[in-house]
């Protein structure tokens, strides 16, 4: 074993204690004088330095010895990188309190290239999602990078309107790497790292998704990128501490507005008077960042299919606003027959779009 | 000396036979015995027939009485033994003269007092002695509309066991009850809620009138207080009349668990059923100590109405399966071991999200895609399988409730059904199949010709929605019972491009739960 590696695994054993906060183990590190030392010079010391938990379970890992430490996070197919390595985030070291070292699967490079964070409420409404995945596809096909934290809601929106624009994605998890939350992501986890894109932590790869995980978590989701927008956040949202950091950060904030009789609106529509970027479409952020715009092939307007005339009606007036079956009816005095008739057939043209609460829209204004 | 009389037992909801002998000998002490298999409350009768003698005029015999139920080795249940039992007791002791009781059914429960109670099943009971060849029955007053539609038979309603003996002797006959044609009784039929008395809800009438032209169930999605319930309940009124051997069966069924209201006769209406979300498994498939029927079995010919359907136990919603798909319930107990009929039609309720607002336009919904998702998943595939029509319900605007103008009648509709039904009626000539609804894979194809347009819309449907196999199977049906209602034979474009318009939770677009 090289002394490189020794020292890597000596930071790994450091990291995979659950109950080793950030502060504590830098009380270890500076006494040591390193983590290498650290694993080596262990002693009873360390207990009033660590507190008595991170001390036992330090203690029982470090009989583990470094070659079973090594072949754990070879099991879990889990990668590791520490501040200089060749694939650790530069980005990163720019931020106030970095990360020792991340725990990843996937692809990550030290030059981490232009990224945004897309951050939001857990409880979306179709609206934000709709707009989350729009934009991030908008920039994954710019091939920005989006970065978001796997979590339900926006987050999840976020990652997957970037798998589909084709670009790298990276999740920035709560939770250890080898403990995926929401477990409902897990196939998203995978979908993000063959594609690839990645997922970091710098949890130990077991770690429980604690609470106090995700406001530290968040400084990563903004300090990997340039740019941060925020789509939909209710008051007291934990969205707001990624807002936070990244103002820390020195990096830019954008928001999305939504209508502002929604809950989610309330916090996104402050930080616009507060003087945050609008974002309306992907192009918006590009420019006010000043990044290239890809030019767009001029979107081909397409083709109404030959409608009769009845069909015409219905969608000139969904062409309006959406509308729903009652208020169809009211305005084109047709049976309900005749109706439920004409909107499978304006459905099969792909020309609307059924919405829940029966309420149809035009899909293309 | 000994007597005998006739009288039924109730199994299920079967009548059997039962003889009840009395002998007396007055050369011992005092002795009272029941003997043949009887439960409690026939055990009781002991009792209650002593007093009910001594209030009626005549005495309890000296010595000893022993009175036998035969078949001695059937159960014997329930309070319609009393009046046989003193009637016996009367004839053997010699306190009445009367002609051999052969061809005569007797039933009834007795108060101290000497007066009929009205027993539970006496429907069952008298169709079954019908059929046995009995001619005559005498039961209490409260008991005799119900049987009033069994033709050729003889019903003397009596208030109390003096009068039975007064009839039996021949001393003031009771004049017996004038028969009621089965017309008759569907005449005084009334719905207590009409669709006319519903206002907008277009699209929900439309989908309640294809339920019941093709005997579909039926999932009405809706945010609270939109008038779900409501909708439900005019179902019945929708449905083609009952004929009277579908008359007899249900009202056999509510006779038999004792639900039936007295003196309210043969049911004519359709029964709808509500059994609450917090009901058990037993309450609802039939069961208890005796297999009584449960909730699906009192709906039978009718409308089991699941409200608010998710908020049911799984166990329970799965337990509905098997009825539904077979039209009869077996329900096994140590004491008992009945078949009951269980055709019913299920119409359920619910909301479209936990909060309950999720796609309302005047609330906003507090819930997320994925506590949406976990609602729905509550209703299980296979269960959702058999639910052929999936609605949303909105709330009315308040100008549609104060609009005036004629909203058009369940009476109505339910012509308009019944031609449909009829339809189908002919189509399935031969099959054993009764509506759409029954329509599966196998006869699905040659049965519901669908024009080539029509398949290959359903075609590009299923691929647009990404639908499942039993998807596609409900859309053939139910476009089927379009085009009946039309009066068209075979399937044609517009009525699959309606059908479609009825499906929710499978396809893209309910819940979402893929992707935006």
């Amino acid at each position: 074993m090289d002394k490189n590696s020794r020292n890597l695994l000596s930071q790994v054993w450091l990291a995979s204690s659950p109950n080793l906060g950030y502060k504590a183990k830098h009380r270890i590190l500076d006494h040591y004088g390193g983590a290498e030392q650290a694993f080596d010079r262990f002693d009873p010391h360390a207990r009033s330095l660590a507190g008595d938990k991170a001390y036992q379970e330090l203690a029982k890992i470090r009989l583990m010895g470094l070659d079973k430490i090594a072949a754990a996070l070879k099991r879990i197919e889990a990668s590791v990188c520490v501040a200089g390595d060749e694939s650790f985030p530069d980005i990163l070291r720019d931020i106030p309190d970095p990360p020792d070292l991340l725990f990843y699967q996937g692809v990550l490079n030290r030059d981490f290239g232009r990224a945004v964070a897309i951050v939001g409420s857990r409880r979306e409404t179709r609206y934000g999602r709709e707009q989350a995945h729009k934009i991030a596809r908008e920039l994954s096909e710019n091939g920005i990078r989006v970065v978001s934290g796997l979590a339900r809601g926006i987050d999840t929106a976020a990652h997957l309107g970037a798998l589909e624009g084709g670009g790298h994605t990276v999740a920035v998890l709560g939770s250890g790497i080898n403990n995926i939350y929401p477990t409902e992501n897990k196939e998203l986890a995978a979908r993000i790292i063959a594609s690839g894109g990645a997922v970091i932590s710098e949890f130990a790869p077991n770690a429980d998704p604690f609470a106090f995980h995700f406001p530290f978590r968040n400084r990563l989701v903004s300090g990997l990128c340039q740019a941060t927008l925020l789509v939909e956040a209710r008051e007291k949202s934990g969205t707001l501490i990624t807002v936070g950091h990244a103002l820390s950060q020195g990096r830019e904030v954008f928001a999305l507005p939504g209508p502002v009789d929604a809950p989610g609106s309330a916090v996104p529509h402050r930080m616009l008077r507060e003087g945050a970027g609008l974002v309306t479409c992907a192009r918006d952020l590009l420019e006010d960042m000043g990044w290239t715009v890809r030019e767009q092939a001029e979107q081909t307007q397409f083709p109404l299919p030959d409608l009769t005339n009845d069909q015409r009606r219905l969608y000139d007036a969904l062409c309006v606003e959406p509308l729903d079956f009652n208020e169809l009816q009211a305005q084109l005095d047709l049976s309900t027959q005749e109706l439920n008739v004409l909107l499978t057939t304006l459905e099969m043209h792909g020309l609307i779009q059924t919405l829940p609460g029966r309420t149809f829209k035009a899909t293309h204004n | 000396m000994l007597a005998r009389t006739k009288c039924y037992a109730l199994i299920g909801i079967h009548g059997e036979p039962v003889t009840v002998e009395a002998y007396v000998s007055s050369a011992s002490l005092f002795q009272f015995n029941i003997v043949g298999l009887p439960d409690a409350a026939v055990k009781e009768s002991r009792d209650r027939v002593g007093a009910a003698l001594k209030n009626s005029g005549f005495t309890m015999p000296v010595g000893r009485t022993v009175v036998n139920l035969s078949p001695a080795d059937l159960r014997k249940e329930g309070t319609a033994f009393d009046l046989p039992i003193a009637i016996t007791i009367i004839l053997a002791s010699r306190q009445m003269q009367a002609p051999p009781l052969d061809d005569c059914v007797l039933i009834g429960e007795l108060a101290l007092d000497g007066r009929l109670r009205p027993v539970s099943g006496a429907l069952s009971m008298v169709i079954s002695a019908h059929e046995r060849g009995i001619r005559k029955v005498v039961l209490p007053r409260d008991n005799a509309a119900e049987v009033a539609v069994v033709s050729g038979m003889e019903v003397y309603p009596a208030g109390s066991l003096y009068e039975v003996t007064q009839h039996l002797s021949g001393k003031l006959p009771i004049p017996a009850q004038a028969q009621k044609s089965y017309e008759e009784c569907l005449a005084q039929t009334r719905f207590d809620i009409d669709l006319s008395q519903v206002r907008g809800q277009q699209l929900p009438r439309r989908a309640l009138e294809i339920a019941a032209a093709g005997g579909h169930n039926l999932l009405l999605i809706g945010v609270p207080g939109s008038g779900k319930t409501m909708l439900a309940r005019c179902l019945p009124g929708l449905l083609p009349e009952m004929n009277q051997e579908e008359a007899f069966e249900t009202t056999r069924i509510h006779s038999a668990a004792g639900v039936l209201k007295p003196g309210a006769g043969l049911i004519t209406q359709r029964p709808f059923r509500t059994p609450h979300h917090s009901a058990s498994l037993a309450s609802l498939i039939g069961g208890g100590l005796n297999a009584r029927p449960g909730e699906v079995s009192l709906a039978h010919n009718g409308v089991l109405f699941l409200d608010e359907m998710p908020e049911y136990p799984r166990s329970v919603l799965e337990a509905l399966r098997q009825p539904l798909e077979d039209g009869v319930i077996t329900v096994s107990r140590v004491k008992a071991h009945t078949q009951y009929l269980s055709r019913i039609m299920l119409v359920a309720s619910m909301n479209p999200c936990p909060c309950g607002y999720y796609g309302s336009k005047t609330r906003h919904c507090r819930c997320g895609s994925h506590e949406i998702k976990r609602y729905l998943d509550r209703i299980s595939g296979p269960l959702l399988d058999r639910i052929d029509l999936q609605v949303e319900v909105d709330a009315v605007p308040v100008e549609d409730i104060v609009r005036e103008g004629e909203q058009e009648s369940s009476a109505q509709v339910r012509s308009r059904v019944r031609m449909a039904r009829q339809m189908q009626l002919k189509r399935f000539q031969g099959s054993g199949l009764r509506c759409n609804a029954q329509l599966t894979g196998k006869n699905m194809e040659d049965k519901a010709q669908l024009t080539s347009d029509a398949r290959t819309l359903l075609q590009n449907a299923v691929r647009r929605y990404s639908l499942s196999m039993r998807a596609y199977t409900r859309l053939i049906k139910v476009a089927r019972t379009i085009a009946d209602l039309q009066g068209e034979a075979t399937v044609e474009l517009p009525a699959m491009a309606e059908a479609i318009q009825f499906r929710m939770i499978d396809g893209k677009y309910w819940g979402e739960q893929n992707s935006p």
